[in-house]
C-alpha cells in the first residue's frame, strides 16, 4: 500500500471530501503553500528581506517592488514571503511541544482520574496545576513570559507551549476517561499489564487522534499570539521577518496614507490561518470513521 | 440560599487557584532580569544609596520571606507602587481597567445581540436562494472571522474610513482634543457623560468608539455566531424539541425553547472571549492609543515596572477568575437542573 494509483487518490476520502467542501480545499491548498513557502520562501524572493535599500523607502507597489517597501526601504513582498518561516517554525515547534507535553500528561491525569495511590495524586496534581495556568489570560501569560525570559523565537515558541498545554492536556484526558471504561483495557490488564503500560501502550494510541486534529488549531492560534506580541513590541524584533512587527512597522503610516506596508503581510497571515482552521476541520472530519463511510457511499454530509 | 451553597462549593477551587496563580506570578517577576532597586535609584545613586533601597523594599530577604511580605501586602490592598508613573499599581489598574471594560463589553454585546439570534434563525432557514445564501455567508463568516487578526483589521478600517472617507474622527485616544472629557465618576466614558450631561463628550466618545467596537465585535463575533449554531443545531436534535414540534407548538415558542438551551455554551464561550480580552485588547487598545488596562500592561513590561507587571497578571488572572463565577451563576439561573442538585 505504499505506491497509490491514480484511481487510488480520486477515490479517496480526503479527495472526495475536498471536492464537495470548496472552502475547505481552498483552505487546504493555502496551509500546503504555506508549508511549502516556510520551507523554501527565504531561497526565492526576488530582494533581502532583511536589508533595506538607501532612499528607496514607502516606496507604492510597482513592477519591481510587488508589495511597495517599508520604511526602512525593505521589500514587502520578500518579507513577507520569507516571514512564513519565522512564524510557521515559532508556532509548529510551539504546537507541538504542548502536543508532547500535554498529551502524555493528559493520558495520566485521565487514566488515573479519582484512583487512590501514588498515581491518583499524581493526576490530582496535574490538574490543579492547570488550574492555575488557565487563570491566566493568554496573553497577560504571554507578555509576562517575554518579560522574564526575553524576546527570541525561543521564549516565543515556549510560551505557546506553556498557553497550550492545558488544551491538549484536557483533550487528551476527556478521551482517556472514556477509553478506560472499555472492554480491550479490561483484557489488557487481565493478562498482566502494568497500570502505566496500559495507560501508554494501550490508550495513548487511541486517544491521541482528537488531540493531533487539534494541532492545526493551535498553530493558528499560535501565529496570531506570535504577531500579536511582535505588534506590541514583545516579540520579534525587526529586521528578522515577521508578519506582526511588519504591520507595526506599517501601522504608523497608515494614517498617513502608506497602506501597503500593513495591508499585505496581514492579509497573508490571515489566509494562513485560516487555511489551518480548516485543516483541522478536515482532520476532524476524517478520523471520524462515521464520515468516511459516508463519503464513500457518496452522500452528502 | 441554594446559590450561595452552590458558589460556595465553588470557591473550594478558586482559593487554591488564586494562591498558585500568586506563586507563580510572584517567582517568574523574579526571574525577570535586571535589579529593581537599581531601576528605581536611576544611575546617580551609588551602592550603599542602592543598597538602602533593596532593604527598605524587603529585597535581601530571603525568597520564602519576600513571599510572605508579598501576600500580607496584597490583603492589605498594596501591589507595590510603579517606578514609571510614580502612583501605586492598584491605582493605576482601576484608573485604567473601566476604560477597558467598557470596550470589551460594548463589543461583546454587539456581537451577541446580532450572532445570537442569527445563530439560532439560521438552523430554521428554509429552503430558496437566498436563504440558502445567507446560511453560505454565515457559515463562512462563522469560519473565517477568527482568523483576521484584530490589530490589522483596526488599521485596515482606519485607512479605509478614516483617511480616505473621513466618516470617523482620528483614531487617537476617547474624545476629540477640543472636547472637555466628563468628570470622572465610574471611569467608564460613556456612563461619566451621560450622568454628568456632558453631551458633546458623549458624542465624541461613541464616534471614537464605533471602529474599536466593530472590529473587536466582527472578529470575536465569528465564534460567537458558530458556537450558537453548532449548539442550536444539537438542541434541535433533542427530543424534547421534537416532541414540541410534533404537538404543533408554534415555532416561536421552539425558538424561544432553543435559544434559552443555547445560552450555557454560548455564556461559557463569551466567558472564554472576555478573559482572553482583558489582555488581549490591548492590540486594538494600541492602535487606538486607547490608554486602558492592556497598554499598561505592555508599558510595564517594556519598561520592567516590576511591581506592576505583578500587579497586572495577578488583577488580571482573579478579573478572569470571577468572570467564571459569574459564568456560573448564569448557569445556575439557566439550567434547573444544576438548581436541583442541591
Amino acid at each position: 500500500m505504499f505506491s497509490a494509483t491514480t484511481s487510488q487518490i480520486r477515490d479517496s476520502h480526503l479527495v472526495l471530501y475536498l471536492k464537495s467542501h470548496p472552502l475547505q480545499a481552498f483552505g487546504f491548498a493555502v496551509s500546503i503553500i504555506s508549508i511549502v513557502m516556510a520551507i523554501i520562501g527565504p531561497y526565492i524572493v526576488p530582494h533581502s528581506p532583511t536589508l533595506g535599500v538607501p532612499g528607496k523607502h514607502l516606496l507604492p507597489p510597482s513592477h519591481e517592488y510587488w508589495f511597495g517597501t517599508d520604511v526602512n526601504g525593505m521589500c514587502i513582498f520578500s518579507r513577507t514571503i520569507a516571514a512564513y518561516r519565522t512564524d510557521l517554525v515559532i508556532a509548529v515547534v510551539g504546537a507541538l511541544m504542548a502536543l508532547f507535553i500535554g498529551a502524555p500528561l493528559g493520558i495520566i491525569a485521565g487514566y488515573f482520574d479519582g484512583k487512590s495511590g501514588f498515581w491518583g495524586s499524581v493526576s490530582l496534581a496535574i490538574l490543579r496545576i492547570m488550574d492555575v495556568i488557565q487563570a491566566f489570560p493568554v496573553f497577560v501569560l504571554g507578555l509576562l513570559l517575554v518579560a522574564a525570559f526575553g524576546p527570541s523565537p525561543q521564549n516565543l515558541i515556549f510560551m505557546i507551549a506553556v498557553a497550550n498545554i492545558p488544551g491538549n492536556l484536557r483533550l487528551a484526558r476527556s478521551e482517556a476517561i472514556s477509553l478506560r471504561e472499555k472492554d480491550f483495557v479490561e483484557s489488557a490488564r487481565a493478562v498482566g499489564n502494568s497500570e502505566l503500560r496500559i495507560a501508554f501502550h494501550h490508550i495513548l494510541p487511541n486517544a491521541i487522534t482528537p488531540v493531533i486534529a487539534l494541532l492545526s488549531v493551535v498553530m493558528g492560534f499560535g501565529i496570531l499570539l506570535t504577531a500579536g506580541l511582535s505588534f506590541v513590541g514583545a516579540g520579534v524584533r525587526v529586521p528578522t521577518p515577521e508578519w506582526g512587527s511588519m504591520i507595526a512597522s506599517g501601522g504608523t503610516t497608515m494614517i498617513t496614507g502608506q497602506w501597503w506596508p500593513s495591508f499585505f503581510p496581514g492579509l497573508f497571515m490571515a489566509l494562513t490561518i485560516f487555511g489551518f482552521s480548516m485543516l483541522g476541520e478536515i482532520i476532524t472530519v476524517l478520523i471520524d470513521p462515521l464520515e468516511r463511510i459516508k463519503l464513500s457511499s457518496g452522500s452528502d454530509t | 440560599m441554594k446559590l450561595w451553597r452552590y458558589l460556595r462549593r465553588r470557591m473550594i477551587f478558586i482559593i487554591p487557584q488564586i494562591l498558585g496563580v500568586t506563586l507563580i506570578t510572584f517567582l517568574i517577576v523574579r526571574m525577570i532580569p535586571g535589579d529593581p532597586a537599581r531601576i528605581i535609584a536611576g544611575s546617580l545613586v551609588n551602592e550603599a544609596g542602592v543598597e538602602l533601597i533593596r532593604e527598605r523594599m524587603g529585597l535581601t530577604e530571603p525568597l520564602p520571606v519576600q513571599l510572605l511580605y508579598y501576600v500580607r501586602n496584597i490583603f492589605q490592598g498594596d501591589l507595590g507602587r510603579s517606578w514609571v508613573t510614580g502612583n501605586p499599581v492598584l491605582e493605576d489598574i482601576l484608573l485604567r481597567l473601566p476604560t477597558t471594560l467598557e470596550l470589551i463589553i460594548l463589543a461583546l454585546i454587539v456581537s451577541l445581540a446580532i450572532m445570537v439570534p442569527l445563530g439560532i434563525r439560521a438552523t430554521f432557514s428554509k429552503g430558496g436562494a437566498l436563504n440558502r445564501l445567507t446560511n453560505k455567508l454565515l457559515t463562512l463568516y462563522g469560519m473565517a472571522a477568527g482568523a483576521f487578526p484584530d490589530f490589522w483589521l483596526a488599521l485596515i478600517l482606519i485607512f479605509v474610513f478614516y483617511v480616505v472617507l473621513g466618516w470617523v474622527p482620528s483614531p487617537i485616544g476617547a474624545f476629540d482634543i477640543a472636547v472637555v472629557p466628563p468628570h470622572r465618576l465610574t471611569g467608564f466614558y460613556i456612563v461619566d457623560s451621560l450622568l454628568t450631561g456632558n453631551w458633546d463628550a458623549l458624542k465624541s466618545v461613541c464616534s471614537h468608539l464605533i471602529l474599536p467596537v466593530f472590529v473587536l465585535a466582527f472578529v470575536y463575533g465569528g465564534g460567537i455566531l458558530k458556537v450558537a449554531m453548532v449548539s442550536a443545531n444539537e438542541v434541535k436534535k433533542s427530543d424534547y424539541i421534537s416532541y414540541a414540534t410534533i404537538c404543533g407548538l408554534p415555532e416561536k415558542d421552539i425558538q424561544r425553547y432553543i435559544s434559552k438551551a443555547c445560552y450555557p455554551s454560548v455564556a461559557t464561550f463569551t466567558a472564554v472571549i472576555f478573559g482572553f480580552l482583558i489582555g488581549g485588547a490591548v492590540l486594538v487598545e494600541s492602535v487606538f492609543s486607547w490608554g486602558g488596562f492592556g497598554q499598561y500592561a505592555v508599558q510595564s513590561v517594556v519598561n520592567s515596572d516590576f511591581a506592576a507587571i505583578q500587579g497586572v497578571v495577578l488583577f488580571s488572572a482573579i478579573l478572569n477568575l470571577v468572570t467564571y463565577i459569574f459564568v456560573d451563576i448564569i448557569y445556575y439561573m439557566v439550567d434547573p437542573r444544576i438548581k436541583n442538585l442541591g
